[in-house]
Formats: structure tokens, C-alpha cells, sequence
């Protein structure tokens, strides 16, 4: 063949076809696109107190949701990453996927998720009014908060809580009121399910429960492990709320405290956070200077 | 009535730029919706540069000027607003292209082969087929260096912004450039791929 490895012209010349290949957005298709942009910036301003959505549900595979709908239902389907709804209770709705309601009047919504997320805005609800989300493992009632329910393929379920409370009763247990902070993870009611939520469901719980996050002592590195894995799900399911998960994380100290710090500060320069990411960085080779990615971090 | 002539290009001066950002963090949407005419089409190329098709490369368009958006009080003003969203554009970019499982057609040895063997990209400037190995190469480095390759030789930004950009030093950018040139001409050799001669075509 004769190509110079290091011959730069040969490279240019490779890739001239595709560099000849611009694509273009034509002028029709950048005003489509900016509606679509412009839809998702004004909700913004009408609901300041429900910007906390960075506390999205964690562990689920985002996949679809599919809920059954009732005959008289007039709201059309959502599709991913649209905008929030509106629903005629007042509340607000944002999904992964295609949605139906069970029942969605003035006094009533029911969301049946066997799989996939769903965030839900929902103000204080009038006595009488109700806005439950159902899943196969547990229902979540509301009293007016911003929360997330991620169903995994399975049925487990996640539950974070941005502001406000609700009420989580796993199938077969008795209620849990949840309020903001760490994910509820609720398994459904098989002896694997039940492993797993002694992982994890009991970690999200306990540390709610006592209102922060106590991993200090006694060292359990298997509720360490599960909140490792919670935080690798938030990397990868909502970046955006990753640094604050494991900023806590941190906080609470622990056997993983190490990687922690280090997933802190990576979490922030993945969100572009790049002068905190820096600075999360320091001190992360300051508490841990013979870690051996603290080489690593200083080329960010 | 705004008639879209704020001086956003890429030559906009600086103090234009600084209240631009201004009228950006202060919710302007007639800022915002400046911002998007004057540089959508831009990010679209660079994602549509990074992902399969002209829907994904949409997608990513819409979901970099949200993040903007979003981020925007967090902008520090250390690069430019082109560098800022192309580098929230490459990010998320590549994200993308973490998830997606691919499918490739692929020989027992992993490699992808072709019909003619001996094709030219020049030669057969007009065949998909040719364009598609050849994009094939690409998507086959690791992708800090295709984003480094693509970056420098098909969007033709220097190796200066290109580190701004990643937020690496520019001894990096160099290096990854150096690695992705030597890895790209290793996988068009093996693919049958070569350039043509200087001044052939």
C-alpha cells in the first residue's frame, strides 16, 4: 500500500469524501427543531419550584412505559424526552416513552408503569383528589411533590423524591413515607427480589429514615457496594444529577469514600461542571494522594 | 420586533458576545432563539459528525441548546459560546454513541469487509458503500480519538479550541491526533481503503 502512518496529507486525503459530506440543517428544519427546544425552555419559569428534577429515579434501564388507558381518556400519548403535561388534576407528567393513564380526571389519576420512568409534578392536591403511580412491585400516593418512579424490566421499582413526600407500600409491606434524598429501591416479592432489596431497598430506606446518609460506621461494604451501584446508575441514566448523589456520597465518608470522591469529581466534569470538577479533583487527591487515579485527575 | 441580526457568527466580537451571554442568563428568549438560528446549524453538523442519521444528530441538536439552556449561568466565559456548545455537543455526542449497540457486518476476524477491495474513496467519491467503510473507520477508534480526528480534519477547528473543546491540554489534542491518524490508515489499509496519490485526483 505505501501510506506513511504519519503522513497527515494521506489522512486529509482518506477523508476527503467525507469531509466533502457536510451535512446541512436546512432553515425549515432549524425553526422545527427550535420550536421543539423553545417548548422545553418555558415550562421552566411557571413551575420554579419544581426545578429540582435532577434527582431523577436511578437504577431502571429506561425502556417504555405501558399503562393502560382508559376508553375515555382524551390525552394524547407522550413521547421520549417530551416537554411535562398537563393532566386535569393539575399535575404534570414527563415519561421515557409512550404513556396511557388508567384514570385521569379532576379527583383522580392512576398510572400503571410496568416498565420505563416517569417523573410527576404534582401540587397540593385539594382533599379528596388522589395521584397514585402503580407499578408490579409497589403504589406511590402523592400529596403534592415532584418525584420519579423507574420500573426495571422485572418489575423492581425505583422511587426518588426532588421535594415534597410520598407514600411508597411495596407489594405485601407496610407503607414507607419518602421524602427527598436517596432512591427507595422496592423489589418485587421473589426470593431473588428479595436478596436484592436487602442490597439495596434497605440502604435507600435506612438512610432515609435516619435524614442522611450514615455509611460512616459500621463499615457495611455491602451497603457500600449497593450505593456504588445506585450512583454508577445515576452516571449513567442522569448525568446531570450525578454529582449531587455522589457529593453526598462523599460526605457520609465510608469504606468507598475513595471512589466516591473520585466518581464526584468525574460526575461533575462528564455535566461540564469543569471549575468544580477541578476543584472536587484537589481535594479528592488531597484526602487520597496515593490513590492511584489521582494522577489521572489532574489532567482534567 | 426582533428580526434575528444579533452578531453571533463565529467572528462576533467579544463584547457583543458578553451581552449576548447577558440577555442568555437573564432569559431573554429572543436571545435564545438568536443563539439557536446562528448556531444549530453548526452543532448539527458536528453531532450528525458523531452519531447515525439525521434524526439522532436532531435530537442532539435540540438536547445541546436545552443543556445550554440549563447551564448557561454556569458559563465562565474562558471560550467562546461556539466552543462551549461544541463542546456540550460532542459530550453528549458521544454519550449517544456509548449506548447504541451497532451492527455491523463483520468477517470471522471482526474486520468489515468490502465488495471491491481495492475502492478509492476518490474513486468512487459517488458510492455509498465506499463512504460507509470509510465511515465504518471511523466509528471503529476509540473515541476520544475520532472525536480529536473528526474535530481537526472534517470540522477543520484548531488544536487549540479542539482542547478547549474536550477540556484537555493541547499536548493531548496532539497526541490523540497523532494516534487516531496512524489507527485510521491502519483500518482503511485493512478494509482495502487507501488515498489516492497527491494530485491524482
Amino acid at each position: 500500500m505505501g501510506t506513511d502512518p504519519h503522513d497527515d496529507a494521506a489522512v486529509r486525503r482518506l477523508l476527503a469524501p467525507l469531509a466533502a459530506e457536510v451535512p446541512r440543517l436546512s432553515p425549515e428544519r432549524e425553526a422545527v427543531l427550535w420550536a421543539g427546544v423553545a417548548d422545553r425552555l418555558r415550562p421552566a419559569p411557571r413551575w420554579p419550584g419544581f426545578l429540582l428534577l435532577g434527582a431523577l429515579g436511578a437504577a431502571a434501564a429506561v425502556a417504555a412505559v405501558v399503562v393502560t388507558r382508559a376508553p375515555d381518556q382524551a390525552l394524547p400519548p407522550f413521547t421520549a424526552r417530551h416537554a411535562p403535561r398537563p393532566l386535569p388534576s393539575g399535575a404534570w407528567i414527563e415519561t421515557s416513552a409512550a404513556v396511557e393513564l388508567t384514570a385521569a380526571t379532576a379527583d383522580l389519576t392512576r398510572v400503571r408503569v410496568t416498565e420505563g420512568q416517569i417523573t410527576s409534578r404534582v401540587p397540593r392536591l385539594a382533599p379528596g383528589q388522589r395521584y397514585l403511580v402503580e407499578t408490579p412491585a409497589a403504589v406511590v400516593e402523592v400529596r403534592g411533590t415532584t418525584f420519579t418512579v423507574a420500573v426495571e424490566p422485572g418489575g423492581a421499582t425505583a422511587v426518588t423524591v426532588a421535594e415534597g413526600q410520598v407514600r411508597v407500600t411495596p407489594a405485601g409491606r407496610d407503607p414507607l413515607d419518602l421524602g427527598p434524598g436517596p432512591t427507595l429501591h422496592v423489589e418485587p416479592t421473589t426470593a431473588d427480589g428479595a436478596a436484592r432489596a436487602e442490597a439495596r431497598g434497605e440502604v435507600a430506606q435506612a438512610l432515609q429514615i435516619r435524614g442522611a446518609l450514615l455509611l460512616a460506621a459500621p463499615a457495611d461494604l455491602a451497603r457500600a457496594n449497593a450505593l456504588l451501584r445506585l450512583g454508577h446508575a445515576f452516571d449513567a441514566q442522569t448525568p446531570d444529577a450525578a454529582p449531587a448523589f455522589w457529593a453526598r456520597v462523599v460526605a457520609a465518608g465510608g469504606p468507598h469514600a475513595e471512589e466516591a470522591s473520585f466518581r464526584h469529581a468525574d460526575a461533575l466534569r462528564r455535566a461540564g461542571r469543569l471549575a468544580e470538577a477541578r476543584t472536587a479533583a484537589a481535594a479528592f487527591r488531597q484526602r487520597f494522594p496515593q490513590s492511584p487515579r489521582a494522577a489521572e485527575t489532574t489532567r482534567w | 420586533m426582533y428580526a434575528g441580526t444579533l452578531p453571533l457568527a463565529s467572528a462576533a466580537p467579544a463584547d457583543a458576545e458578553t451581552e449576548l451571554i447577558s440577555r442568555l442568563v437573564a432569559g431573554d428568549e429572543r436571545a435564545w432563539r438568536a443563539l439557536h438560528r446562528a448556531h444549530a446549524a453548526d452543532v448539527y453538523r458536528v453531532a450528525r459528525r458523531f452519531v447515525d442519521g439525521d434524526a439522532e444528530a436532531e435530537e442532539v441538536t435540540q438536547e445541546v441548546f436545552v443543556a445550554a439552556f440549563r447551564y448557561i449561568d454556569r458559563f465562565r466565559g474562558g471560550s467562546r459560546l461556539r466552543t462551549w456548545l461544541y463542546r456540550i455537543t460532542v459530550n453528549r455526542a458521544l454519550k449517544r454513541r456509548r449506548w447504541r449497540t451497532r451492527r455491523r457486518e463483520v468477517g470471522p476476524d471482526g474486520i468489515e469487509r468490502t465488495s471491491n477491495p481495492a475502492a478509492t474513496p476518490e474513486a468512487v467519491v459517488g458510492d455509498r458503500q465506499a463512504l460507509a467503510l470509510l465511515q465504518g473507520c471511523l466509528d471503529r477508534l476509540e473515541p476520544r480519538k475520532r472525536a480529536v480526528l473528526v474535530l481537526h480534519e472534517l470540522e477543520g477547528l484548531d488544536t487549540r479550541e479542539i482542547a478547549d473543546i474536550l477540556g484537555c491540554p493541547r499536548s493531548t489534542v496532539l497526541t490523540r491526533l497523532s494516534r487516531a491518524r496512524q489507527d485510521l490508515l491502519r483500518l482503511a489499509q485493512r478494509r482495502g481503503l487507501r488515498p489516492d496519490e497527491e494530485g491524482e485526483a
